[in-house]
């Protein structure tokens, strides 16, 4: 499994927790508001993340949070920059 | 005001300020650090913050406060709040120049305001849980939690026994404190009152808007287009207010009048404003209504203006909304800009602004604001003070659980 | 002056969820005393007597939302207000809820709640710290939740008075409601027990207990008070606008009244006068003599020193006539802020059901199983609800029954 389908995963698990939904009923690509996910939960995600993945998040990567596609793949290229150093 | 509108004799006025801040203690050193637009902010002392995504905020000098507390309570353990509470207050009396003395104790009344009361109590208790054995544990300190102590120590320290009140609504709390207590003047219930907001610096407050992103790494900006947040800050405002014939009676000088005041629920979210502003709407109608001014006649506004990026274009969006073009011939500044997020002592402390700039007829700027924001373009006195008749004041206040309040203060005419 | 009335009410409590349970459990002396293992630290005493809620409440709350990171405290607060909206046969969605506020007393509040997330960030680092907690975490919670989820957003109000948070709640709506700023508010009160508030709040109240070598509060030896939990709210509105929608009414809110004396705050012994005034002008702003009240519901969460001070207050101020005392904290325990709420509903079932609550001790770790006294049952026409103040405040609330109304 890439980094990116772990990371994937990670959020499905935790917004199907959030919200009570099927984990396999996510829309990957949805909007998180449209999923259900308001601002304060997204923030918790951005802890989990961090806290998975031993990163250190700013403010502004909150623009990043727009989607589960669009966090594995923020996330993603951190990671991979932070090996690559 | 919530009284019998057919007594001339109900206005309720300000006739005392007392004022502790980062940057400085007494109306004297206040006000014109808030003109000069001095920073109260700096690396944080009183915990440790490496841990934390941000290392700065407001502290206060506390060296000579202690001498305003009398020794009885200095023998007693009390609470850092208390201490800037009774120090504020007795200030505050000293500038009404009113000998509490002659006035029926059960008709002098305390109203406080605050968000975290006395944490730092309860900061000790939990270290002392994580880091020491578990007899060690101080559960007594805790003794001295509970947030009513404040205005209870106020009272014994002035010898007051009427009402008092402590109300927690977080960062509207000091609007809160002045409204009610202008409220319970009007209704004839006490005869003088202590009004105000206070807040020690917290470690809960600080990791708890840290995990929310909502604290800037550097300076607040309100306004500014590249604001990142709060700085959390500590402080008391406290005013003296009385009815406006007792206060000529007896020749004090009137800095103000509390003409009003709103208050709200955006019944939305916890943290988030209301993306229409309902809550913040509402208050500042309520006061114009409740004081029958017309949005025409309000010549400056104290902005909630905390510098995160919901708040001040919300904030900005409401104003618009209650003034229509107006709004954009009223100055709007934030002195959270300079000394921070003080939380319950906020609006206390900015009510003071409005009562010393009717008085003075000069208003603080927004300091730190470089690059407009095309959300926010009203005129945010940017980084110089101005000269400025103020015969109306208003001073928005908005809370986590969408608490929203406006206070409207006006030159009371002799 | 607009008149104001009691229209519904709902209580958790430790002997029953819903008014009509609390009442027929109170009236009975049903205790909810007893040991629990909940509140412990490493080195505490296995149990501690307390009244603790243990209903599942699950059922009364909107939905998951509602409770998800929030605190007991708020959970009760919740659960109270919805019971107490069904028994006023309010239905939001037909109100303006710009009419409709929330006025709350609670004082502990979300502290164990705020209390684990600053040891969390102690133990493991503020960043890792969850932030959808915080908000959750401060006094107004509770109250800011109910607008949140219900609507309600007239105004929204927290007072931390400590024992008389609630009453003062009601004083402030009262006010709210008589200079037009409302028609409806919903007054109330909530706490919870937890580590904090048995080992800090009742332990400083054990002074004897360090004397003599004990560190933990030990209700054995009757020197700290029974703590008990939960919330009560009322549903109070104009006259007018309760005869509109053709309400049935509990009880009228005549007067309140409140006073402080600070020097019972850091000296155990104080005056009696300022606590007298508070009762004395309760009394006179309704109009309505000593003799006129039929019960006090009273009690100080149990505190053994202010028990004693309310009780000389009530004997100067009532002389001879002397009205029924009842204390429900001798059978809920001391619920803090929350205990307001439970005297304020105590009293209005009181006068709703025509029956005059049991007397009861108002010594809270006794064995209260069966009444002391119990009351014959008459029609009250009038009680009044005292609470007075480790901290010094002093409150009154003087309500009436329906049917002596004018």
């Amino acid at each position: 499994m890439t980094s990116e389908d772990s990371i994937r995963n990670l959020l499905k698990r935790e917004i199907a927790e959030k919200i009570e939904v099927d984990i396999n009923s996510i829309d990957e690509d949805a909007h998180l508001a449209d999923l259900g996910i308001d601002s304060l939960q997204a923030l918790q995600l951005l802890v989990v993340i961090e806290r998975e993945y031993d990163l250190m998040l700013e403010d502004s990567d909150l623009e990043h949070f727009k989607s589960i596609s669009s966090v594995a793949t923020f996330v993603g290229s951190r990671l991979a920059a932070a090996v690559a150093k | 005001m919530n009284g019998n509108p057919n007594d001339e004799h109900s206005a309720v006025v300000v006739t005392g300020i007392g004022v502790v801040s980062p940057i400085g203690n007494g109306v004297q050193k206040f006000w014109p650090a808030v003109l000069a637009g001095i920073s109260g902010i700096d690396d944080i002392r009183s915990f440790d913050t490496s841990g934390f995504r941000t290392h700065r905020g407001g502290e206060v000098d506390c060296l000579g406060l202690t001498e305003y507390l009398s020794p009885d309570i200095l023998s007693q353990r009390v609470g850092k709040g208390s201490v800037f509470a009774v120090a504020s207050t007795k200030m505050a009396i000293a500038d009404a120049g009113i000998d509490l003395t002659t006035v029926d104790p059960v008709r002098i009344g305390i109203c406080c305001g605050t968000t975290m009361g006395e944490c730092q109590i309860l900061e000790k208790v939990d270290e002392q849980f994580v880091h020491s054995r578990s007899d060690e544990i101080e559960f007594e300190g805790l003794k001295y939690y509970p947030p009513q102590l404040i205005p209870a120590n106020v009272a014994l320290e002035i010898g007051a026994c009427g009402p008092i009140h402590m109300i927690t609504t977080a960062c509207a709390a000091g609007n809160y404190a002045i409204g009610y207590a202008a409220d319970l003047l009007c209704a004839g219930v006490i005869d003088v009152a202590v009004a105000g907001g206070v807040d020690p610096l917290s470690r809960v407050a600080f990791t708890g808007f840290n995990s929310m992103l909502a604290v800037s790494p550097d300076m607040c900006r309100p306004f500014d287009l590249h604001r990142r947040g709060i700085l959390l800050s500590e402080g008391c405002g406290m005013l003296v207010l009385e009815r406006a014939s007792s206060a000529q009676e007896r020749g004090a000088p009137i800095y103000a009048e509390i003409a009003g005041y709103g208050i709200s629920n955006d019944a939305y979210h916890m943290t988030s404003p209301h993306p229409r502003a309902q809550g913040a709407i509402n208050a500042m109608r309520s006061a114009l209504r409740e004081a029958d001014i017309s949005p025409n006649d309000v010549d400056y506004i104290s902005a909630h203006g905390t510098g995160t990026p919901a708040n001040d274009k919300v904030e900005t969006y409401a104003i618009k909304e209650v003034f229509q073009k107006r709004a954009f011939a009223i100055p709007v500044s934030s002195i959270k800009s300079m000394i921070g997020h003080t939380m319950g002592a906020a609006s206390a402390i900015e009510a003071a602004v409005c009562a010393l700039a009717i008085r003075y007829s000069e208003i603080p700027p927004t300091v730190n604001y470089a690059t407009p924001d095309p959300a926010c373009d009203l005129d945010y006195v940017p980084n110089t003070a101005r000269k400025v008749e103020v015969s109306v004041a208003l001073s928005n206040a908005f809370a986590f659980g969408g608490n929203c309040s406006a206070l409207l203060l006006r030159r009371f005419a002799q | 002056m607009t008149r104001v009335v009691i229209t519904g009410a709902g209580i958790v409590s430790p002997i029953g969820v819903g008014v009509d349970a609390y009442w027929s459990q109170f009236v009975r002396g049903t205790s909810g005393v007893r040991p629990t293992t909940r509140f412990q630290y490493p080195g505490s005493p296995e149990s501690v007597n307390a009244a603790v809620v243990d209903d599942d409440l699950s059922q009364l709350l909107p939905c998951k939302d509602s409770t998800w990171n929030a605190a007991r405290t708020t959970t009760f607060a919740l659960a109270a207000t919805k019971l107490a909206i069904a028994d006023a046969g309010l239905d939001l969605a037909t109100l303006d809820l710009r009419n409709v506020g929330i006025a709350f007393g609670t004082t502990l509040s979300c502290v164990s709640l705020m209390s684990s997330f600053d040891r969390r960030a102690i133990e493991q680092g503020p960043r890792l710290s969850d932030p959808g907690v915080f908000p959750d975490t401060g006094f107004s919670a509770p109250a800011c939740r109910i607008s949140v989820l219900l609507g309600p957003c007239a105004f929204n109000v927290t007072l931390s008075n400590g024992e008389t948070a609630v009453l003062d709640a009601l004083e402030y709506a009262c006010s709210f409601i008589r200079s037009g700023r409302a028609h409806t508010v919903l007054v109330g009160g909530s706490e919870e027990i937890s580590t904090e508030s048995v080992f800090g709040f009742a332990e400083t109240k054990a002074r004897h207990s360090r004397a003599n070598g004990r560190r933990c509060p030990d209700p054995q030896h009757n020197e700290c008070p029974v703590l008990g939990e939960g919330a009560g709210v009322i549903v109070i509105e104009s006259l007018d606008h309760a005869r509109n929608r053709s309400s049935r009414v509990l009880a009228e809110v005549l007067s309140c009244a409140s006073t402080c004396d600070p020097r019972r705050l850091h000296h155990s012994a104080a005056g009696l006068e300022p606590a007298c005034l508070a009762v004395r002008n309760a009394l006179e702003k309704s109009a309505l003599a000593a003799k006129d009240i039929d019960f006090v519901c009273h009690g100080t969460n149990g505190l053994q020193t202010i028990d004693a001070i309310e009780s000389r207050v009530l004997n100067r101020v009532f002389g001879h006539e002397q009205p029924i005392r009842s204390d429900p904290a001798s059978q809920i325990g001391g619920s803090y802020s929350a205990g307001g709420a439970m005297k304020l509903i105590t009293a209005a079932m009181a006068l709703y059901a025509g029956v005059a609550p049991p007397e009861t001790r108002s010594r809270p770790d006794m064995q209260a199983s069966r009444p002391i006294n119990s009351a014959e049952p008459r029609g009250p026409s009038a009680g009044i609800v005292t609470s007075l103040a480790a901290c010094g405040s002093n409150a009154a609330v003087v309500l009436r029954a329906w049917d002596c109304a004018a």
